[in-house]
């Protein structure tokens, strides 16, 4: 009795299904961006050493001023948080608004997304090929699972726009043979 | 919980008086149809009768009933046994963990086994017993697609739009809900209350229609809504239609108790004897007003010729009190009472014995054939449930 | 309430008060055990909304919400075990901005009982607001850690308090019209 409208999924039951998954997707993916921004200062913070080894080459390392090392952490990570949670920002209200049906032409947000996406996996994979702190597991561990959350929600957003997409052009051409 | 008068109690007594019960009866029917949304622990307290015997909760009493697994139990046997009647306990999907289906089957749809059930319990049982049981039917077409327990997989539902039709086609217009629960609906503007989304499994803003506002309880409603468990499917609820359905089913289950039919059967609706009165009853339902009594008792009146008084929720209450211990099964709020344990303790016996715990663990009152009803009520007073159950032997 | 709640509600009562008292004499230990109860809270409740994703909500309309709710439950939780390798005056504040966020959802809660017009209301508002207003005291003590970690302590007494007795309240409490 119930069962008779669990059967194949309607074009408008997929569309909704595409929408519900980009609108809670984008909302989630800017929260996941705060610990991402904290994460990435706190370790520039206290890890500092390490965090410079990835700007300096060894030569230019020896002789740092302390003062100019400190103006330009504070340089650096201000401009990492600002970049990639502003990316975030973007990407997540793009989502969003999408999904409402509004601005259904935005592709740029899904470009960026895969970029972002291709970044966490390569970096995450350097970090386990080559770990900057090699004893700290415990910081290893938070920060694969910390990746991996917003690997998902990146794959779901990217998914989902195009599967949207595809279904908002077959139901366009469906209203052009009906109407 | 909206407290429908217009048709539990003037829809009633007109299904009544066609159904053959005479004005005196027809009252006590839609007073007894009436009772079981007005029938709580609080006024069953002021009366001293058996708190077993609710049959609805206020808001208060929902609050303060903690969602642990007895409180969710004993909501989900209220409100499965009185407002939303599953339509199957046996529904199977491929592939759902049994968790999931136990709320499932216990969405609630009309002419399901649960419903032949109910019918074939109030026969013989009195005017009480069949006004309860009109009210169960009522629901069955009112409260359709919604489940009488906490669940925000199954209750929980969006993207509402109210269908208008016109005479150049359908039109539709969004609905606007927003959470203040004593501001009225404003049906010219389309906003609507309903309850809030917590994003809880076992939340009260999640049982039965609360998402859906007043909105199933508007006979002139007709609205696209996405349910929750209809995987992302829209479904439109034509309420107009749904209402004479009920209307006429209840007449022919009416019928069938007085005994002019030998058995109950479903989907079938008495249309024969609305035939002169189809275009009044479809105008009331039809008619855009929050309520619609006015227009219901103004056509009972005419059907019977008598007045019909307003819904007094005391006015057996002096003759229950009054009475002794022993004489009390006999009154009607006695009567209703035993109509009402009866009814829960069948429903929820279904409900347990189709391997379903959400309304817990209960002994089937019926099969106790020895049991009169003043001993029944006497137990039931003593021990506060309708059965045993098999978490907690103790009185709350 | 059921038992076994009570009892459960009643221990992490005591248990909040141990800490506070244990903070207050020896703040790095303190400091800890509060550490270490929030990941295991933080975790706990993200492992319940994946199974509750799994089993019931996946199947629902809009359900895939519950699993971004526990990815974010989960990382909060994952990202409060760094919390044990930076100084205790940063761990502080992400200690202090959640306890605000959950005073901010009980008074958020209170007032969607007070539109329901329970009577229950008023004390979730108090304790949210509490909470809300320890919390922002934290943040103008954050110079001294000292007096940080006894407001802090206080609002982890007030919390361990309240618990204790919503535990020994009666459930079921019917208004007499």
């Amino acid at each position: 009795m119930n069962g008779q409208a669990l059967g194949e999924m309607s074009l408008d039951a997929r569309i909704r299904k595409m929408r519900s998954y980009l609108l809670y997707g984008g909302a989630a993916f800017i929260i996941l961006g705060l610990w991402d921004g904290i994460k990435t200062g706190l370790y520039m913070y206290f890890h500092p050493a390490e965090a410079l080894e990835e700007f300096y080459s060894g030569d230019q390392l020896q002789n740092y001023d302390e003062s100019m090392y400190y103006t330009i952490m504070v340089v650096i990570i201000l401009a990492f948080f600002l970049i990639f949670f502003t990316l975030r920002v973007y990407i997540g209200l793009k989502a969003v608004s999408v999904a409402r049906g509004r601005n259904t032409k935005a592709r740029v947000y899904v470009v960026l997304t895969v970029l972002y996406t291709i970044g966490t996996v390569y970096t995450g994979i350097d970090e386990i090929l080559h770990p900057v702190v090699r004893e700290a597991h415990e910081a290893h561990l938070i920060n694969f699972i910390i990746e991996t959350s917003s690997l998902l929600v990146m794959i779901i957003i990217i998914v989902s726009s195009v599967s949207l997409w595809k279904l908002d052009k077959q139901k366009a051409a469906s209203q052009a043979q009906g109407g | 919980m909206t407290v429908q008068e217009d048709f539990h109690y003037y829809a009633t007594y007109c299904a009544a008086y066609i159904a053959g019960y005479s004005h005196e009866e027809s009252l006590r029917v839609a007073y007894a149809a009436q009772f079981v949304d007005c029938c709580t622990k609080t006024f069953i307290n002021k009366v001293k009768g058996p708190k077993v015997a609710a049959t609805t909760q206020l808001q208060t009493e929902l609050a303060d009933t903690k969602l642990d697994l007895a409180g969710l139990r004993e909501i989900t046997r209220i409100w499965a046994s009185f407002h939303f009647l599953p339509g199957d306990l046996y529904a199977h999907i491929p592939r759902r963990p049994k968790v999931y289906m136990d709320e499932y089957r216990l969405i609630c749809n009309p002419n399901g086994d649960l419903l032949v059930d109910t019918l074939r319990l109030a026969k013989g049982k009195g005017i009480e017993a069949c006004g309860l049981a009109m009210h169960v039917l009522a629901d069955t077409w009112a409260h359709r697609y919604f489940a009488g327990t906490p669940s925000f997989v199954i209750n929980d539902a969006g993207e509402f739009y109210e269908i208008h039709r016109t005479l150049d086609g359908d039109e539709e217009k969004k609905i606007r809900f927003r959470h203040n629960p004593v501001a009225p609906d404003d049906l010219e503007k389309g906003i609507f209350t309903n309850s809030i989304n917590n994003y809880t499994a076992r939340s009260i803003m999640n049982l039965g229609h609360g998402r859906a506002g007043h909105l199933p309880d508007y006979s002139f409603a007709v609205y696209r809504y996405v349910p929750a468990w209809m995987n992302y499917e829209a479904v439109i609820k034509d309420n107009p239609v749904d209402y004479r359905n009920a209307f006429c089913q209840m007449i022919y289950a009416m019928k069938y108790l007085r005994g002019e039919h030998e058995k109950f059967e479903k989907e079938r609706y008495d249309e024969e004897n609305i035939a002169s009165y189809s275009d009044r009853i479809d105008s009331i339902l039809r008619k855009r007003q929050l309520s619609a009594s006015e227009d219901w008792k103004a056509f009972g009146e005419e059907l019977s010729g008598s007045k019909i008084p307003d819904f007094q929720v005391d006015m057996y209450v002096d003759e229950y009190l009054n009475a002794g211990e022993t004489e009390k099964p006999s009154t009607f709020l006695g009567r209703f009472f035993t109509a009402a344990i009866a009814q829960k303790g069948m429903v929820s016996n279904r409900i347990y014995r189709s391997g379903n715990k959400r309304a817990g663990i209960v002994m089937d009152i019926n099969t106790l054939e020895n049991m009169n009803r003043r001993r029944l009520l006497m137990i039931a007073n003593k021990t506060g449930k309708a059965g045993l159950d098999g978490k907690n032997k103790k009185n709350r | 309430m059921e038992r076994t709640k009570r009892i459960g509600n009643i221990a992490f009562g005591i248990c909040m008060l141990i800490a506070s008292l244990i903070m207050i004499f020896d703040m790095e230990d303190g400091y800890r055990i509060i550490v270490y109860f929030l990941i295991v809270s933080l975790i706990y409740r993200s492992i319940k909304c994946f199974i509750y994703f799994f089993l019931m909500a996946r199947f629902k309309t809009g359900g895939i919400v519950i699993l971004y709710k526990g990815l974010i439950l989960l990382d909060a939780g994952v990202f409060a075990l760094g919390l044990d390798n930076i100084p205790i005056s940063y761990g502080m504040i992400y200690l202090i901005i959640v306890a605000l966020l959950s005073g901010v959802i009980d008074v958020l809660q209170a007032d969607q009982s007070r539109r329901m017009e329970t009577g229950q209301w008023r004390f979730q508002f108090a304790y949210g607001a509490s909470k809300v207003v320890i919390a922002l005291l934290c943040f103008f003590y954050l110079n001294s850690l000292r007096w940080l970690t006894y407001v802090y302590c206080a609002g982890l007494i007030v919390s361990g308090v309240t618990r204790i007795s919503t535990a020994l309240r009666k459930t079921a409490v019917v208004y007499i019209e």
